[in-house]
């Protein structure tokens, strides 16, 4: 439990410090079907990003609405109530909180996050807006990040669960066959507004490991793929494959090593 | 003494601290402060004075505190920076191990940001549907083969069939370096090529077949790409996989692919052999028949020769390869040109000389009123075909907005049959010959004029000739023609086409998500169809004549010219779609009867609309509307008698008539396979006002049927499958129920009018499981009941079970039996009989070495007959097939 104290003190903490705070809005694009906004808060201690749980409607996200993909007759997976999805990580603590949800039901749940070892060993310079970029990978949970940071902007931080790099990353993706993207999209400087949570009613949450959640997560899918396999149609010699496909940037947990 | 060792000890201690200091790890550390209190969140970055090259960062934490260190050697700068601060920079050359240095910043650097960054790209946007992945980041070494490596990228499934999705959707082709051999049969790529000279794998989302239609077109097709290393040269690669059965019947099956891909060049060649039932041609199929008719710009797809006389056997629902005697072998040769980067060049050629035979013993029983009795046929039929067939495609993108292409086949089509036949008991032998030959060409061009809009036309040319000789050594027909020398009869058909049809297709994608389409086509259509039944009285070597009866002859011409417009518009919103269509076209016809001709010029309307609502995140309603005209075909239209075998006649209406037909379907899906409630439900009726129909004078020995314009069919059809997945017994369970009604009209001469109506009612369950054990199972049972109700009524109830095992014995050893039985109600005098069919197969596979070892029983119960009963509506039908005996094979596939 004591750990959720002290994390709590510092949110505390990091909400009173006089510090300046920089706010960074990033688009999060799991895939071509929706984007989400994200906001980042860093006061120099404390990063805390937020979600949205609703899509980005696309009409405002690009006056172009065509450019979506978007089709209303695909097959949508496990809906039901989504909440905001908040992360809090304290500086070069070994641990995350984050809140997740299963079935409509909101966990608080901590993450012993292995350390991104990046390498920024690269020569690829990309201009994103205004600011020259520097590409910097690392090799995280089963899957390759991508980034490309700013050293204008001397922040450790970046979206989601990532950062690190000697500047605010500006686009972050994974490589695999459904790339998740985000794509920094606003940052101010000095921030003066509210940051939304609400740390009683985090803190209110019941609490799981990444590992307990994930496995009561995986076994909800394993149920739902089993259900979709056996109602298939029989092809001769097709069998499904017991891959584990995730649809996250996490693909293989460090528990999941053989 | 111990003086100088100290002194020795000193000096080695110094030097190795000087060398750790020169050549060893240099460490910072120390605090960062302003105006005396502690500042986090600095970015401390050390960095080489001879290059500026960052060799090492840090943040300082909430006391300030921070600690760099390097492997590198000075001259360095130590850089801190943070936002509302001025940088400071100092140049240091440490001389100790661990240096220690405390800053104080000051206010001012970057005090305010307020930024909005506008990205040039975006991930869906511009290259928004091509996601590009480096092959080098998913190697782990032990990938031999494209489709080992899929099997590693996230998000990628592989079947083990080689099948590859994305999502739930199955990839549409697998390129390589852009260039297309295999279209849907990529696995005989992606299960043999090495994954050595690839670089890059491209998911072409939304793809295309056609450039230019891109983005403008609704497509949710999927592609791959694969991109070959620069300095990748062209490799030879390929497979063989060979089958045999070393003891019992003779069985075998062989196979062999060869290819290699070079960035200019690219070659494929193909051998196939066997003898076990299974049809070699089917896996180029998709490269013969090309072009799919719902893609804009097509036009002329699927126009060909009918086909008149066909005496291969129809078991619907059954495994073709169980009755399938056969010698297979096919041969084919590939090849992809690029010699500009514009022009494409593909050409494939294959040959396919094939023997298939097969036995079969009908009884056929006639039950109508007075006219009552029963034939029976023995009947060995075998057939030769030579196959030869080329097809040339020729691509040019002269610029980015243009796309012209070439698709020229050429092909001859060869067939012999003999058919050793025994009817009613009197022997005879039957022959048809045919030597077809047939020509395609289509030329199209695109146009885009922007992101949205398009236009594709097209202009294709077919000439095809299936000419026919059918004879028979025996006489049947004396009640019908009379004569009593005729030894043999023959008929010579002449079966020709040529067609030439243009399009312009107009597409275009409105902002809102809507879709246009326009297209205006015309087409000419010439039809040539001479047939002459001949009555031959003696054996040529003594002088034979030959007697033609009169309206047993054909010289007719059918020249159909079209000119339609087509147009449909979908409005897409977010809970519905509704595509109102309407095609009206303008016909001439001209039906030339020994000379004598008809015309007939009108009018043909086929409006449509179709819908999708998603009324409930569950439930989704789709329907459908129409109302149809079209003009009678040529094989309706043949004003005389021709035979399509032994005792049949048949001649068509001889009336230009146009068929009006109007019907609606509603389908109903709640759910989704994720779901553990499942279900769909459809019904659809249809009325033809309008039909052709037949009127049939019967005899044992012959049936001249005449089809005859009659009005109002109606079908109606229900269909539900129920899915539920039950938790306790892991798996699925499956109701389907369906019910086909339909009523309509037959003649009958001597019986008159006769009013039918039939009832199919099909009732099914079935089990999946889905256990996490490496046994699996899927196990059913089925029923079909048909009814035929005219002045009498007939029934006839068959069964089907199954019960499929699957075993998983470890990483590569799998095994799987497959068990059925099929029973057929008692019919026509005979006991209701089971049939059981049982297979087993066994692989193993050893990656390292890439050689999969298989192991296959086929009909292990070795059932040597199969016995089906079919009911229509002028005569009940019960024939036996001569199956394929029990044996086990062993195999092996190898791959370099």
């Amino acid at each position: 439990m004591r750990k959720y104290y002290i994390f709590f003190l510092f949110l505390f903490l990091s909400r009173l410090s006089f510090a300046q705070r920089l706010h960074a809005i990033y688009e999060y694009i799991p895939s071509a079907m929706a984007t989400f906004k994200e906001d980042v808060y860093y006061d120099g201690t404390v990063k805390i990003a937020v979600r949205d749980s609703m899509p980005i409607r696309k009409q405002e996200l690009n006056k172009d609405g065509d450019d979506e993909v978007a089709s209303s007759f695909s097959i949508t997976i496990g809906s039901g109530k989504r909440y905001n999805r908040v992360v809090i990580h304290q500086n070069k603590a070994d641990q995350q909180l984050e809140t997740r949800s299963i079935q409509g039901v909101n966990y608080l749940v901590t993450d012993k996050f292995p350390a991104l070892v990046w390498n920024t060993d690269y020569t690829d310079v990309d201009t994103l807006g205004k600011h020259v970029c520097h590409k910097a990978t690392a090799s995280y949970r089963g899957t390759t990040l991508v980034a490309y940071y700013t050293n204008d902007i001397p922040v450790p931080v970046g979206p989601s669960k990532f950062g690190g790099l000697p500047g605010l990353i500006v686009m972050l993706y994974n490589e695999s066959a459904n790339p998740n993207y985000w794509y920094l999209k606003e940052v101010n400087y000095p921030y003066a507004g509210n940051i939304p949570v609400n740390d009683k009613y985090i803190q209110s949450l019941p609490k799981l490991s990444l590992e307990e959640f994930v496995k009561k997560d995986d076994q909800i899918n394993e149920e739902q793929m089993r259900i979709m396999y056996s109602k298939m149609p029989m092809m001769e010699g097709v069998s499904v494959d017991k891959q584990k496909v995730r649809g996250s940037v996490e693909q293989v947990y460090e528990w999941e090593h053989q | 003494m111990n003086g100088n060792i100290n002194k020795r000890i000193a000096a080695l201690f110094s030097f190795c601290l000087l060398f750790m200091v020169v050549h060893g790890q240099v460490a910072i550390h120390g605090s960062v402060s302003t105006e005396g209190k502690a500042l986090g969140g600095v970015r401390i970055d050390l960095r080489r004075d001879s290059d500026n090259k960052m060799l090492a960062y840090t943040f300082s934490d909430g006391q300030g505190k921070y600690h760099v260190q390097t492997a590198q050697s000075g001259p360095f700068t130590l850089l801190f920076k943070a936002l509302s601060f001025k940088p400071v920079s100092l140049s240091i050359t440490p001389t100790q191990a661990d240096t220690l240095i405390d800053v104080q910043l000051s206010a001012g650097g970057v005090e305010q940001l307020q930024e909005v960054i506008v990205h040039s790209k975006g991930p869906y946007r511009r290259g928004r549907d091509t996601i590009e992945l480096a092959v080098k980041s998913f190697l782990q070494g032990d990938e031999r083969t494209v489709e080992d490596l899929l099997r590693k990228i996230p998000g990628i499934q592989v079947g083990t069939d080689g099948s590859i999705k994305i999502g739930n959707k199955e990839v549409e082709k697998v390129m390589v370096e852009g260039d297309d051999f295999f279209e849907k049969g990529y696995r005989l790529l992606t299960q043999s090529m090495s994954v050595r000279p690839l670089e890059k794998i491209q998911i072409l989302q939304r793809y295309s077949n056609n450039k230019q239609l891109k983005g403008i077109e609704n497509s949710d097709k999927i592609a791959l790409n694969l991109q070959l290393k620069e300095e990748s040269r062209a490799q030879w690669l390929g497979s063989v996989d060979a089958q045999v059965v070393p003891i019992g019947p003779k069985y075998y099956q062989a196979n062999a692919n060869l290819m290699n891909f070079g960035k200019k060049n690219k070659y494929y060649l193909l051998g196939a052999a066997n003898n076990n039932g299974v049809d070699a041609v089917s896996s180029i199929n998709h490269l013969i028949q090309s072009g799919s008719p719902d893609e804009p710009g097509q036009i002329g797809v699927g126009i060909t020769t009918p086909t008149l006389i066909d005496n291969t056997p129809n078991l619907p629902s059954f495994d073709y390869r169980r009755t399938n005697f056969n010698n297979d072998k096919l041969v084919s040769l590939n090849t992809i040109l690029n010699p500009t980067p514009q022009l494409k060049i593909k050409w494939l050629g294959f040959a396919n000389p094939t023997k298939k035979s097969f036995y079969r013993n009908t009884v056929q029983n006639y039950h109508l009123e007075d006219i009552q009795f029963t034939n029976t046929e023995d009947y060995q039929f075998t057939r030769n075909i030579d196959n030869y067939f080329t097809k040339l495609e020729l691509q040019l993108e002269p610029n980015k907005r243009t796309l012209l292409s070439y698709s020229g086949t050429l092909g001859s089509l060869r067939k012999n049959d003999l058919g050793a036949l025994l009817f009613n008991g009197v022997q005879s032998e039957e022959l048809t010959k045919s030597k077809g030959y047939l020509t395609n060409h289509s030329l199209s061009y695109s146009y885009k004029f922007s992101e949205r809009d398009v236009l594709v036309s097209s202009l294709r040319w077919i000439k095809q000739q299936s000419p026919l000789d059918y004879s028979i050594n025996q006489y049947y027909y004396e009640d019908l023609f009379g004569g009593k020398d005729i030894h043999a009869v023959k008929q010579h058909i002449e079966n020709n086409l040529q067609y030439l049809g243009a399009t312009t297709h107009y597409v275009s994608r409105k902002k809102n998500g809507d879709f246009f389409e326009l297209a205006f086509n015309m087409a000419y259509q010439q039809q040539q169809l001479n047939t002459e039944l001949k009555l031959l009285s003696n054996p040529d070597e003594l002088g034979g004549t030959a007697v033609s009866p009169s309206e047993f002859s054909n010289a007719m011409d059918l020249n159909v010219f079209q000119t339609n417009l087509i147009s449909k518009y979908t409005f897409k919103r977010n809970k519905w779609e509704l595509t109102p269509r309407l095609q009206a076209g303008l016909v001439q016809n001209r039906l030339t009867d020994f000379g004598k001709p008809k015309h007939k010029n009108n009018l043909l309307l086929f409006p449509g609309l179709s819908g999708k609502w998603v009324i409930h995140p569950k439930g989704r309603l789709e329907t459908d509307l129409y109302f149809q005209q079209q003009n009678t075909s040529l094989t309706e239209l043949i004003p005389h008698y021709y035979t399509t075998g032994v005792r049949n006649f048949i001649r068509g209406t001889d009336n230009l008539a146009t068929l009006s037909s109007s019907g609606g379907t509603l389908m109903y899906t709640y759910g989704s396979m994720t779901d553990r409630f499942f279900a769909n439900l459809s019904a659809g009726h249809q009325i033809l006002f309008d039909y052709v129909g037949t009127e049939s004078s019967l005899d044992p020995n012959f049936s001249l049927v005449q089809q005859v314009l009659l009005k109002n069919k109606k079908s109606s059809n229900y269909k539900a499958d129920l899915n539920y997945y039950l938790k306790v017994v892991g798996g699925n369970f499956r109701l389907d129920l369906g019910a086909n009604t339909a009523d309509y009209e037959t003649l009958v001469v001597g019986v008159g009018n006769r009013q039918i109506h039939t009832e199919t009612y099909d009732y099914g369950l079935s089990f999946r499981s889905a256990w996490k054990s490496r046994l699996n199972i899927y196990t059913g049972y089925a029923l079909q009941s048909v009814t035929y109700r005219s002045d009498s009524k007939t029934t006839l109830n068959n069964s089907r079970g199954f019960l499929n095992v699957f075993l998983n014995m470890g990483k590569n050893i799998q095994c799987n039996l497959k068990n059925e039985s099929y029973r057929f109600g008692s019919f026509l005098g005979q006991d209701s009989k089971t049939y059981y069919f049982s297979d087993f197969s066994l692989s193993y596979e050893l990656r390292q070495h890439r050689t999969r070892f298989t192991m296959t029983a086929k009909n292990i119960f070795n059932t040597r007959f199969f016995r089906n009963a079919e009911l229509t509506d002028l005569y009940n039908t019960s024939t036996e097939y001569k199956l394929l005996p029990g044996y086990i094979s062993f195999g092996v596939d190898y791959s370099f």
